[in-house]
């Protein structure tokens, strides 16, 4: 879910080895998240199964999940609220032309460059997964402004002469890669009176060469995330770029949004692998001309591009450090007696820099409901050990249920490495009373982070709001942030005539050495609601509400969502007014007549800032 | 406006008549967020275990909460503030901790139930002795208990809230000595409300700072006291150091939770790190709730007093703009006395006499009090004023006022940049700054607008409004309400609906004389035709005391006719020629000004620069008819009702004619310390003094010239100096003639 992207690949869409297909609403959902024959639906004996083959989860049964549900959340059956199975032709807006543009690409590109002006590939392009985009496709997608056209390039030359034609006739571009985007990026402006053209990377997906020696890849940028690790994985090699939306986020994406992988205490951010990026500005294709590993030539360049969403350019190939397939991968898990001591432990462990490749720290909300997400028994004996189990750590051990939390863990590496780094890193957690807990269970909490997504359509399905946020924040304020954050969250959702109370959880995703990113989860029945109030627009009382508590906690505004149109009423805050000013001059320059309109990240003029004083007065 | 409704408060005193003191102080006592909470004894090592690792995230676990004061002294010598203001002072760091360790045991309070307890039964004795009521809003009382999550009571009144029986009495002795065992019969049961708020552990005791006026010692003793009654926690009381020469008694007031600072400290870095974290410690961890007297001091005068003395509240406030918890609920709380323990006192105080050492011998002396009466005690709290939700409001309103860019080279740190867990003696931005005043002024405009009207007040109002006035009927005092308190609500209450009357029963004369005499037998006497008559002796000082008392006792109720009666004053003075709108608005103006320290008005002085309230009191003065307006915008007093005028601006034409003799002293330009300044005064005032002039015995009240001087600005003096009398002068030109002639 955290990124959103662009990029471009070689020729048309004979790709045997993709998997999106040109037309994305084929393979996925239209109004909701991932493949259209993945979900949780409640099924004939009344229990939440999940379905299709994709997954470990699928065909499963969660006997459990639907009591949870329903008495954590006060959902019920009979509030059924199902999503419309068609987009609505009348909620569609006529697209709005330019006709010299049109003429001008189909002479030049048009015989080899893919476009479409359908109904359902504009509904599509014009949209990320943020609550309140998913809820008006459910109701039917009633979009105030949507891509008039999309297009598909093949490669970096497709990419320049369509930014040429469009800077010809101005034409409004936004990319397009993954559309994962939660911060609205996607979003066209409604102000827009230009032609709009969503340009879909998809077709850019080629890795094309491998350098083996210096361990790096040249990449077309619209590849996505399990495709590139599952082609260098062929060879022997991956990338270790694991964002939660790697199966559909694409590498473009990652680079305009800084994403951030999984596990990056082993292979970095996407700052640290990227080695060299192309641009095609509006101005002209921007790139370095060395690959050095280290460069001190002034503010380095990739980083304009980098994070620049979609404002600068089109990103059309990078070159990303590769590593060689890790001999050993191993999950584990520990149980903490509270959130306290689990954030004790991580910091020590980042103190100590022994960090695993990636280690969560889940509190007890989400510990609770991770049990909740138990697949059917598998036996007696089986449920036997897990009740023994627990009645060590209760009772002998002195944890209390409503305390406890959990972290998983994976390790990767030679086996020499990952036995030392795990008796290293189990051993500090004992400081901290916390108690290994098996491999197993590290394993479930890696193959949740798939289904949150999923979890949330179903939710809707019945009447329950759901999304998350993140931050960063230094270690110091890490226990006070999550602890302020999750009751602002009960006591605005109070505050706005919210019924039951709502599930507010955190956990802590990454460890850096000077602080954490932290992750949240913010689940709202709107049932019963009080009358009179919209719950879209309630739970977005409580959203901007929780994120002005992380501000105000010491957290940032995000550690690798981005900006894009959710939040840019707080970048001056954020990065100061002349910070605001750097990136604007730079957009002047670049984009001088904002054909990348997509007004994310910088508040685009003083009507902006008009608009959201009076909102807020 | 109301009469006291009986019902809507608890009668403590009625309650404990009709039960065993000593049963009473032993009841089931326990904490309502931490008793409950179970520990094993497994669990109980873990905490061990884990309190020795010092971890710099969470450096106290809430497995250890509450804690004892040794542990809460340990935290803060251990705490990082005091390591870098160590570190930075440059001294050796082993004699810093030595400092630091005797600044903390003098600091320190060591609040434990076994004190308390024997403190309620002693001063359940005293109270029951000495007052006849002691009055608790229980509206008040049912918001403490929802923050707690505890049932709200809905026993009535007369009823004491538990029963105390022999066997809950012995409970409550088991539980003395073994604090941890959980009782059974637990009748305070967490209430089951649906919010994870009231259930979920990571959500600790709501951070309570209760903030009572402060008129008497017994301020001190009398929330912990509520707080055993009702089983809430008992608070930490900041108090002055002076109390420290009680010795014996002192410390059993550190027993009942009270710590004790120093009055000035600002220069001495290790003693505020000390302090700040003193207090941030109790707030950020929530054990103890806090309770100090926002005015800083006792009020001499029972006026609300400016709350200049921000210190503590800083370091409550701070806790939350770093976010170290999430928000703080501050309850004003006003304790009206009848009779204030010791008026005598200051009365005396403000003639200059100076306060007497707190000692012993004093308090020895102040046991013969304890013989008479002191009536009625009535307990008033506010709403609670959520802090996160006070400055999101502020925030948005200093939003609009101040439109201008932020000055690029001239930023002050944001909270978000600043180290935590440094103790930084400037570290509040602007805003932070102006949330904090207006906050403090907040809170001392709820106390008053709390306040209890006792016949006494309306005596006072009687017997000062004309010079000379040494002998009043009890009709004359009947009719004095009706003109204060009943015709003019409409401009009172503006001010506040919530202030409310304590009278005996409607209009019945003998009661009411009754009352005063029995309450007051060192002011009034009685003499024939149901007259009261002060009891002068003669003596100038002696009787310049008897005056104060009455001026402190009428200040009670000032704030409530201060903006209105200044528009009939101006009026007044100016009873021979009309006078113009705009020279009434302007004498209005000037006249906040003049007494901005003299009265707490309901907003800030500065800001009430808009008419609204101006033409709304007019509008009022015209409709009952005190004012006529004459044709083109003029105004005139109706002299028909020159009495009811008189009679309330009385108070002010009084201070205004104060502060014109004082204005009028020789000025000793070379002295600068203010206190000095105001010693000089008040000793050339007072070889004036006269008791049959009233003015002389106000002006020479140290507090009347000590914010008649800080009016001046005493900085700038020359020129407000001169400007200030001439308004002045010209307002009271006549009259203030005649009274040069009479000095």
């Amino acid at each position: 879910m955290a990124t959103e992207g662009k990029g471009d690949t070689a020729t048309t869409g004979t790709g045997s080895s993709t998997t999106i297909p040109l037309h994305r609403q084929e393979l996925l959902k239209w109004q909701g998240w991932g493949y259209r024959d993945s979900r949780f639906f409640i099924n004939s004996n009344g229990l939440i199964e999940f379905s299709g083959s994709r997954y470990l989860l699928s065909g499963h049964v969660l006997p459990r999940l639907k009591d949870w549900m329903f008495s954590k959340l006060n959902a019920s059956i009979d509030n059924y609220s199902p999503s419309v199975q068609e987009p609505n032709p009348d909620y569609i807006p006529e697209p709005i032309l330019n006709n010299s543009f049109i003429n001008d690409f189909q002479s030049s590109l048009g015989s080899t460059v893919q476009y479409s002006s359908d109904m359902n590939d504009r509904l599509f392009h014009g949209h990320g997964h943020t609550l309140e985009e998913i809820w008006k496709l459910r109701h039917g997608g009633k979009f105030d402004r949507l891509p008039d056209w999309v297009v598909w390039p093949r490669n970096h030359n497709d990419v320049e002469k369509i930014v040429r034609l469009a800077t010809k006739h101005n034409v409004c571009l936004i990319p397009f890669g993954g559309g994962t985007s939660v911060t609205w990026a996607l979003l066209c402006p409604a102000n827009e009176k230009r032609m709009i053209i969503s340009v879909d990377t998809s077709q850019m997906n080629k890795i094309l060469y491998l350098d083996e020696k210096n361990l790096t890849a040249r990449i077309q940028s619209g590849i996505i995330g399990q495709d590139l690790e599952r082609e260098l994985a062929k060879k022997g090699y991956c990338t270790g770029h694991e964002p939660d939306s790697m199966e559909f986020s694409s590498l473009g994406g990652w680079v305009a949004t800084r994403a951030s992988g999984m596990k990056k205490n082993v292979y970095g951010n996407i700052e640290d692998l990227v080695v060299h990026v192309t641009m095609v500005t509006p101005k002209g294709t921007i790139e370095k001309s060395c690959l050095g590993p280290r460069q001190s030539i002034g503010p380095d360049i990739n980083h304009v591009i980098m994070g620049s969403e979609g404002t600068l350019g089109i990103v059309t190939e990078v070159t990303m450090k590769i590593r060689p397939l890790p001999a050993c991968k191993k999950y584990g898990s520990i149980v903490f007696p509270d959130f306290e001591s689990g954030v004790a432990c991580l910091r020590e462990i980042a103190r100590l820099r022994s960090a695993p490749a990636s280690i969560r720290l889940l509190d007890n909300e989400q510990f609770l409901f991770g049990q909740a997400l138990a697949t059917d028994n598998k036996g007696m004996l089986h449920s036997l050990v897990d009740n023994m189990k627990k009645l060590y750590i209760t009772k002998i051990k002195g944890f209390d249920v409503n305390r406890m939390c959990a972290a998983t863990l994976l390790f990767e590496g030679t086996t020499n490495e990952v036995n030392q780094r795990e008796k290293f890193v189990y051993d500090i957690a004992q400081k901290y009373n916390g108690m290994p807990a098996g491999e197993e269970n590290g394993l479930k909490g890696y193959t949740l982070t798939f289904m949150i997504a999923y979890l949330r359509d179903v939710g809707l399905d019945y009447r329950i709001v759901a999304e998350s946020f993140e931050t960063s924040v230094p270690w110091d304020r890490v226990i006070d942030l999550c602890r302020n954050v999750k009751k602002r969250i009960i006591t605005e959702c109070e505050k706005n005539g919210v019924k039951y109370p709502p599930f507010s959880s955190c956990r802590v995703t990454q460890t850096y050495d000077a602080g954490a990113c932290v992750y949240f989860y913010f689940v709202m029945n709107y049932n019963d609601i009080r009358a009179g109030s919209d719950p879209v627009h309630v739970y977005e009382l409580v959203e901007q509400a929780a994120r002005e508590e992380v501000l105000a906690n010491g957290g940032s505004l995000s550690h690798h969502h981005g900006v894009g149109k959710i939040r840019t009423k707080w970048i001056k805050q954020a990065v100061s007014d002349l910070g605001v000013g750097t990136m604007k001059s730079i957009k002047e320059y670049l984009d001088p007549t904002n054909i990348f309109g997509s007004q994310n990240l910088i508040p685009d003029s003083e009507e902006v800032e008009k608009q959201h004083l009076k909102a807020k007065l | 406006m109301s009469l006291i409704n009986p019902t809507e408060f608890d009668d403590l005193i009625t309650r404990h008549r009709q039960s065993s003191d000593i049963l009473w102080a032993l009841k089931t006592w326990h904490h309502p967020v931490f008793d409950n909470k179970e520990q094993s004894i497994k669990s109980t090592q873990l905490i061990n275990k884990t309190t020795q690792i010092s971890s710099i995230i969470t450096p106290v676990h809430y497995k250890t909460l509450p804690r004892n004061s040794e542990q809460i002294k340990f935290d803060v010598l251990n705490s990082l503030a005091v390591k870098h203001t160590i570190d930075s002072l440059n001294i050796e760091t082993a004699h810093g901790y030595d400092q630091a360790k005797a600044i903390t045991q003098e600091m320190s309070h060591r609040l434990n139930i076994r004190t308390a307890r024997f403190l309620a039964f002693i001063f359940a004795k005293i109270f029951n002795q000495v007052y006849d009521n002691i009055y608790i809003d229980h509206h008040g009382m049912d918001l403490i208990y929802q923050m707690y999550s505890l049932t709200p009571r809905n026993s009535s009144p007369a009823l004491p809230s538990s029963p105390i029986t022999i066997s809950s009495t012995l409970f409550a002795i088991l539980n003395t000595f073994s604090r941890s065992s959980s009782p059974s019969d637990d009748n305070l049961s967490m209430n089951t409300l649906p919010s994870p708020l009231t259930s979920k552990h990571y959500l600790t005791s709501p951070r309570i700072i209760y903030l009572p006026t402060h008129r008497s010692y017994m301020d001190f003793i009398i929330l912990t006291y509520i707080c055993f009654e009702y089983n809430i926690p008992m608070p930490c009381i900041a108090a002055a150091q002076d109390f420290l020469g009680l010795g014996l008694l002192a410390n059993l007031l550190r027993n009942c939770g009270a710590f004790f600072i120093r009055r000035s400290f600002r220069s001495d870095l290790l003693y505020w790190t000390i302090f700040d974290e003193y207090v941030k410690t109790h707030v950020i961890n929530g054990d103890y709730p806090i309770e100090f007297f926002i005015e800083g001091t006792r009020s001499r005068t029972l006026k609300t007093l400016l709350p200049v003395r921000q210190g503590m509240l800083k370091s409550c406030l701070e806790c939350y703009f770093r976010r170290q918890v999430d928000n703080l609920i501050l309850i004003p709380i006003t304790i009206n006395y009848e009779k204030v323990l010791e008026d005598n006192l200051h009365a005396n105080e403000l003639l200059g006499v100076p306060k007497p050492k707190e000692s012993k011998g004093g308090l020895l002396k102040a046991a013969q009090i304890l013989k008479k009466s002191f009536g009625k005690m009535i307990v008033r709290f506010s709403e609670p004023i959520y802090v996160h939700d006070a400055y999101e409001m502020f925030k948005l309103n200093d939003e609009k006022r101040t439109n201008d860019q932020p000055d690029a080279f001239n930023r002050s740190v944001p909270r978000t940049l600043q180290p935590r867990s440094i103790c930084q003696q400037d570290a509040f931005t602007d805003a932070e700054q102006r949330f904090t005043d207006e906050l403090s002024y907040r809170i001392v405009n709820e106390h008053q607008s709390l306040t209890v009207i006792y016949p006494i007040t309306v005596a006072a109002f009687t017997f000062l409004s004309t010079s000379n006035n040494r002998s009043v009927s009890i009709d004359q005092l009947l009719t004095d309400k009706k003109t204060l308190f009943l015709d003019n609500t409409g401009v009172t209450e503006h001010f506040s609906s919530h202030y409310q009357i304590s009278w005996p029963v409607e209009n019945e004369r003998n009661c009411l004389k009754q009352r005063l005499l029995t309450i007051y037998s060192d002011v009034f006497e009685c003499t024939e035709n149901n007259h009261l008559t002060l009891k002068m002796t003669g003596d100038r000082f002696v009787d310049a005391a008897l005056l104060m008392k009455l001026f402190i006792y009428r200040n009670t109720c000032l704030h409530l006719f201060a903006k209105p009666a200044y528009i009939l004053l101006v009026c007044q003075a100016n009873s021979q020629v009309p006078i113009s709108h705009e020279q009434l608005r302007m004498y209005y103006h000037f006249l906040i000004q003049l007494f901005a320290y003299e009265f707490v008005y309901d907003r800030f002085p500065t800001d009430d620069l808009n008419d609204k309230d101006f033409d709304q009191y007019l509008s009022h003065w015209i409709k009952v008819n005190y004012i006529i307006p004459l044709n083109n915008s003029t105004y005139k007093v109706n002299s028909q009702f020159r009495q009811q005028i008189s009679l309330i601006t009385s108070p002010f034409e009084q201070y205004a004619r104060a502060y014109l003799l004082i204005y009028e002293q020789e000025y000793p330009s070379s002295e600068t310390n203010l206190s000095l300044l105001i010693k000089i005064y008040q000793k050339a005032l007072l070889s004036k003094l006269d008791t049959t002039n009233l003015i002389s015995v106000l002006a020479s009240s140290s507090n009347v010239i000590s914010n008649a001087l800080r009016t001046l600005n005493f900085n700038t003096k020359s020129k407000a100096y001169v400007d200030l009398r001439h308004l002045l002068t010209n307002l009271f030109q006549p009259m203030s003639t005649q009274l040069r002639a009479k000095l």
